[in-house]
């Protein structure tokens, strides 16, 4: 068998790209609920973490350390085959998208900690000594300029959400790398694996250049 | 410049300290509707600290009272009531850098009075005018020199309606020619009848414009009097001493 047939063979591609097709959807909904649910919790978790009265600041301490020092897999499998000891029984979706998104949450948190923590402390003065309210402080005048300073971050944090999507594959969840393996198995063939990868490296691709992009034009930028 | 007004902000035995530094020892001030006081003194005398504590920007003693319009200054629910009625000019203007200059000085009103977009907005334009800004409303902070931003941050303090005025060395932190274009500013609003509290190292401003003038050194109100008692014949040693200084240089 020539090296083609083998690492590229067509007739194995055109069979089995439906079912990548289906695995690239779940990699897609699933990097998708981690990042929007990642972003929408690391937000209350920074802002806890900052802002809450005293113990609930430190729970946001503990959580934060707790999710960013375990592996990412590990917390995947006790989510998956150790809960269910326990009577709590999730779908492989259910249990990645939890254990993905608590992760991401974490980490998240403290891209937003640290982007609230560099605004100038004489905005914050301004919009105390104009009589605006917390909430209307961090909605108007913080949080715009603090999200444009964790935007290169979080983007950044973004494409290792979806690269981590690939070890949710561990816990029979049909993502792409899953299907991928399967259709290798199926045919015999490590063509699968070759295009699931290459699909893999096209849709990521963008997502570091524009990271670059936006590094240097928020660094010249106005701030 | 009515200085038969009713008190507008009360001082009672202001403390405060940092750690066991004292920064302010025993401060009692009354400022009256109108009035326009200016604050000297030498860098690290309390100046500053002392109108931050007004608007509860510093914490400060809790055996210590200030009142604005009657109403004890303390955390709580009515601080931000208390705050939105306090204006404040601060040295290195503090403008939100993402807004433009009218969404800078429409914020406030809209968030805070409940001021509909258009009526803020007309109200800005007005204020700008008067700071000398027209032209300038749909640009950015950063496009602005820096005694243009201060003119704004004023407009901004403005738009709230305030009952006093405080201004934390408004022209320490501009470039020489464009301090006379705030000060010029400033002084019209004097004229106007606007409540000011003026923390300054312009002696000539609070010479012309005070209707009072408080000398401070290491935390506590050495000496007050009108500008020309205080500049012409200050009783303080301490007080001829800093003004020595400071007029010949």
């Amino acid at each position: 068998m020539s090296f083609v047939d083998t690492f590229f063979n067509w007739d194995v591609l055109v069979r089995s790209l439906p079912l990548l097709m289906t695995g690239l959807k779940v990699t897609a909904q699933l990097g998708a609920v981690r990042i929007v649910a990642g972003l929408v919790l690391g937000l209350v978790v920074a802002l806890t973490r900052i802002y809450a009265w005293r113990p609930f600041r430190l729970i946001a301490k503990i959580y934060i350390d707790v999710f960013r020092s375990i592996p990412l897999l590990v917390l995947l499998i006790v989510v998956y085959y150790a809960l269910p000891f326990v009577g709590l029984r999730l779908s492989p979706f259910m249990s990645a998208a939890l254990a993905l998104t608590v992760v991401s949450g974490a980490y998240t948190a403290e891209i937003f900690r640290a982007g609230i923590e560099a605004i100038p402390r004489g905005q914050f003065e301004a919009s105390q000594a104009l009589g605006l309210s917390f909430r209307y402080m961090m909605r108007d005048v913080v949080l715009p300029q603090a999200i444009r300073i964790v935007i290169p971050p979080l983007t950044n944090n973004s494409i290792n959400v979806i690269k981590d999507t690939a070890l949710a594959s561990v816990v029979a969840m049909p993502d792409l790398l899953k299907q991928a393996t399967q259709a290798q198995a199926l045919e015999a063939n490590p063509t699968p694996l070759i295009v699931a990868a290459i699909i893999y490296i096209s849709l990521l691709w963008p997502l570091v250049l524009l990271v670059g992009r936006l590094e240097t034009k928020l660094g010249e930028g106005r701030r | 410049m009515s200085d038969s007004g009713a008190t507008i902000v009360s001082i009672r035995g202001l403390n405060k300290h940092f750690g066991s530094f004292a920064a302010l020892s025993d401060v009692d001030l009354d400022v009256r509707t109108g009035e326009v006081v200016c604050v000297i003194g030498p860098s690290g005398a309390g100046k500053s600290t002392l109108i931050r504590c007004i608007n509860l920007l510093e914490d400060f003693d809790r055996a210590s009272s200030i009142r604005v319009d009657g109403v004890e200054v303390r955390r709580g629910r009515e601080l931000t009531a208390i705050r939105a009625d306090v204006g404040m000019v601060f040295q290195n203007f503090n403008l939100f850098p993402h807004l433009t200059v009218t969404q800078n000085i429409t914020l406030a009103p809209m968030r805070v009075r409940g001021q509909t977009e258009r009526a803020a907005q007309t109200r800005a334009a007005e204020l700008l005018e008067r700071v000398g800004l027209s032209s300038q409303v749909h640009k950015y902070p950063e496009q602005l020199s820096g005694g243009q931003q201060q003119r704004v941050a004023i407009a901004r303090a403005l738009a709230m309606e305030p009952r006093v005025l405080l201004f934390d060395e408004p022209t320490s932190a501009l470039d020489p020619e464009m301090v006379g274009e705030v000060l010029d500013v400033m002084r019209s609003l004097a004229g106007s009848g606007v409540t000011m509290i003026v923390v300054t190292h312009e002696m000539e401003f609070a010479r012309q414009v005070a209707d009072r003038v408080i000398f401070m050194d290491e935390g506590s109100i050495v000496e007050q009097a009108k500008p020309d008692e205080m500049f012409g014949a200050p009783r303080e040693a301490r007080t001829r001493t800093f003004l020595d200084a400071v007029l010949k240089s």
